[in-house]
């Protein structure tokens, strides 16, 4: 009887109590945080190569994984040389947080015959906890290949975005007087050539979802708009003209945009590629250049001069409601869409120089380049670096840049022009 | 037992509270006072005081604090034992103790399976820290003791936490800028902060730092146990 009464009196405390919360909730106390310091995530990335024959590769994997990782800005990679725990030994978060990290990669490697396996954990140092385990194998040929992945994921973890680790540059090469195509990584290693040759090459444009490279070629008098299928490698010439005629963007896998001169005015015009039959876009009294479509397919960006000076200009798909982009100077060309969609970048001159402009829509345009002449932005995946080409060091190179400006870095040593990214 | 004394808000709560308080309390003093007739109501009476005793040494540090110092646990454990000499005789004072550390080793074990499971099943955990929380030296609670009143002290605290999580509050230059989130924290009478909840500012990166922010800040012991919450903008 007596335990009823107070096992009933505890349930009558607990429901009055709940008002308890309620209080705690209405006596709660705020803090309005903004500003935070600068600073990139502090990394420590560990190799343990137990075999000796796997332990040559640790210091070229490392380099690729950090240079990957640092030139986002996002992160700075802790100096091996203050490390406190050997890499074979298990995570303590005490030995890592008088170095200020933020988070540990221990990857552990080993050959076996010509493969190669790691094993990658990452461990957050302020939970004090294992974060993310995985095991990854392949060729030893392809070592720069599993380096740019096993930085990928470490990206991914942090960020939940993709990275550009993987990606590929295609640009527009020299090759014994004449021009080429290469491809190399983002980072400007393994460098290959097309078995592609012409007089003049320019313009390439990708299609990432059918894998087909559109470009464009002069010889002798001739223009001609060729295509190759990544698939099959093998190419197609769908246009030819004596006239300028330049491939522009793939709206899909059957329709190309065109420059297309017709009595000396150039406009844009839509290519099919199984017919080879042009229709005409966009065209004015002026002239129209330069079409690139949008990542959601729904507009496009082009250069014409219809207000007396060669302007970029936005309209839809179809044509319609033209818009005016650019209001600073008087001559801005060679527009690319971002991924998102929601900026562009293009080239505009400044005291004689081109130099590349970002700007967002309804914002004032930022100036990214300063040195040289600065042509053919071309936005990365991921929309946050811009492979470009530059003559500041006298030759025409291909260089990288982060969105704001910062970290510009020449890619190749010799020639190049053009840089287009391929996944 | 003390929020009673100092419920500040609606005046509902108060009286309920009080209400609630003044039953329970009758009630309790009614069942140890009344004279015992027979060894079976003496070992009804038990119980009871388990009950009480298993509320007031579990409190809600010692879950978080399972894998970190054993000076917590250890400290807590010692405050049922004083409360059990006063009442009984040493024979039941000895079962209740057996009975409570079977308690608290049981729930410690419960622990730590399950942070393990959670840490083999995709090689991340959730949000729980395992780190020692930092020796917080004492030299404090002259919050409490302050003229000018609770607000005051309640204000300067919250001047002085405000201050430790912005300075642990770092994020990268180029990472996505205009986002805003924030936390709600818990912090314990001896400073010791729980994150009990993270609202996402949609971006994995910001997030991160929400809460490296407040894993890295180590606070002194606060006038009285409060929930804070932290709003960050970028």
């Amino acid at each position: 009887m007596r335990y009823l009464f107070c096992f009933l009196s505890f349930l009558c405390f607990f429901l009055f109590a709940d008002g308890e919360r309620d209080r705690l909730v209405h006596g709660r106390v705020f803090i309005d945080l903004n500003e935070p310091s600068v600073r990139p995530l502090f990394l420590g990335i560990q190799l343990h190569a137990p075999e000796p024959e796997a332990k040559r590769y640790s210091k070229e994997l490392l380099t690729v994984i950090a240079d990957d990782l640092t030139y986002t800005g996002l992160f700075s990679i802790i100096d091996e040389r203050l490390f406190l725990e050997p890499s074979h030994a298990f995570f303590k978060p005490e030995n890592w947080r008088p170095l200020g990290a933020d988070a540990v990669v221990k990857i552990k490697i080993s050959l076996s015959q010509n493969t190669i396996k790691a094993l990658s954990s990452i461990y957050d140092v302020n939970e004090g906890l294992q974060i993310f385990k995985k095991e990854y194998s392949g060729d030893i040929n392809l070592l720069r290949t599993l380096a740019h992945v096993l930085a990928r994921d470490i990206y991914k973890k942090f960020t939940d975005r993709e990275p550009p680790f993987e990606a590929k540059l295609l640009y527009i090469g020299q090759l014994d007087g004449k021009k080429s195509l290469f491809i190399m990584d983002w980072d400007g290693a393994r460098l290959r050539r097309l078995g592609i040759r012409a007089e003049t090459i320019i313009s390439p444009r990708w299609s990432e979802e059918d894998r087909l490279l559109a470009y464009t070629t002069r010889e002798g008098l001739k223009w001609a708009i060729k295509v190759v299928d990544f698939n099959t490698m093998t190419q197609k010439t769908l246009f030819e003209q004596k006239s300028l005629t330049i491939a522009g963007d793939f709206i899909d896998r059957k329709n190309l945009l065109i420059t297309y001169t017709d009595m000396d005015n150039q406009d844009i015009y839509i290519l099919d590629t199984e017919t080879s039959k042009i229709k005409r876009l966009i065209g004015a009294y002026g002239i129209e250049i330069d079409p690139v479509v949008s990542s959601d397919k729904k507009r496009l960006l082009f250069v014409s001069d219809r207000s007396g000076s060669p302007q970029v200009y936005m309209a839809e798909l179809s044509g319609y409601n033209i818009k005016r982009l650019t209001y600073r100077g008087s001559y801005n060309t060679s527009p690319r869409w971002s991924p998102a969609g929601d900026s562009f970048v293009y080239v505009g001159t400044v005291n004689g120089k081109n130099q590349i402009f970002l700007q967002r829509f309804y914002s004032e345009p930022l100036q990214l380049t300063h040195e040289g002449n600065n042509e053919e932005p071309s936005f990365s995946p991921d929309g946050r670096f811009i492979a470009f080409s530059s003559d500041r060091d006298g030759l025409w190179k291909i260089y990288i840049m982060r969105l704001d400006g910062s970290g510009q870095k020449a890619l190749t040593k010799g020639y190049g022009f053009s840089p287009i990214w391929i996944k | 037992m003390n929020f009673y004394l100092k419920a500040q808000s609606a005046p509902p709560i108060f009286f309920s509270l009080t209400l609630s308080f003044i039953l329970h309390f009758l009630l309790v003093i009614m069942v140890i006072t009344l004279p015992s007739k027979s060894s079976k109501e003496k070992e009804r009476a038990i119980p009871i005081r388990i009950h009480i005793e298993e509320e007031l040494s579990s409190p809600t540090t010692e879950e978080v604090s399972v894998i970190e110092g054993k000076g917590d646990i250890d400290s807590k454990s010692t405050t049922p034992e004083t409360k059990n000499r006063s009442l009984r005789s040493q024979d039941y004072t000895d079962i209740i103790e057996e009975r409570l550390h079977a308690i608290k080793a049981k729930k410690r074990i419960e622990k730590i399976v399950k942070l393990r499971a959670e840490i083999k099943r995709d090689g991340s955990a959730t949000g729980r820290s395992l780190l020692p929380r930092p020796e917080i030296s004492s030299g404090t609670g002259s919050y409490a003791k302050e003229a000018g009143g609770k607000e005051k002290s309640i204000e300067d605290y919250r001047h002085i936490i405000e201050r430790i999580i912005h300075s642990n509050w770092t994020y990268p230059e180029m990472a996505r800028k205009g986002l805003k989130g924030s936390a709600v924290i818990f912090i314990k009478r001896d400073g010791a902060l729980e994150i009990r909840e993270l609202n996402s500012s949609g971006d994995r990166l910001f997030d991160y730092s929400m809460r490296n922010s407040l894993l890295k800040s180590s606070l002194p012991p606060p006038p009285e146990e409060m929930e804070v919450e932290v709003r960050f903008s970028e």
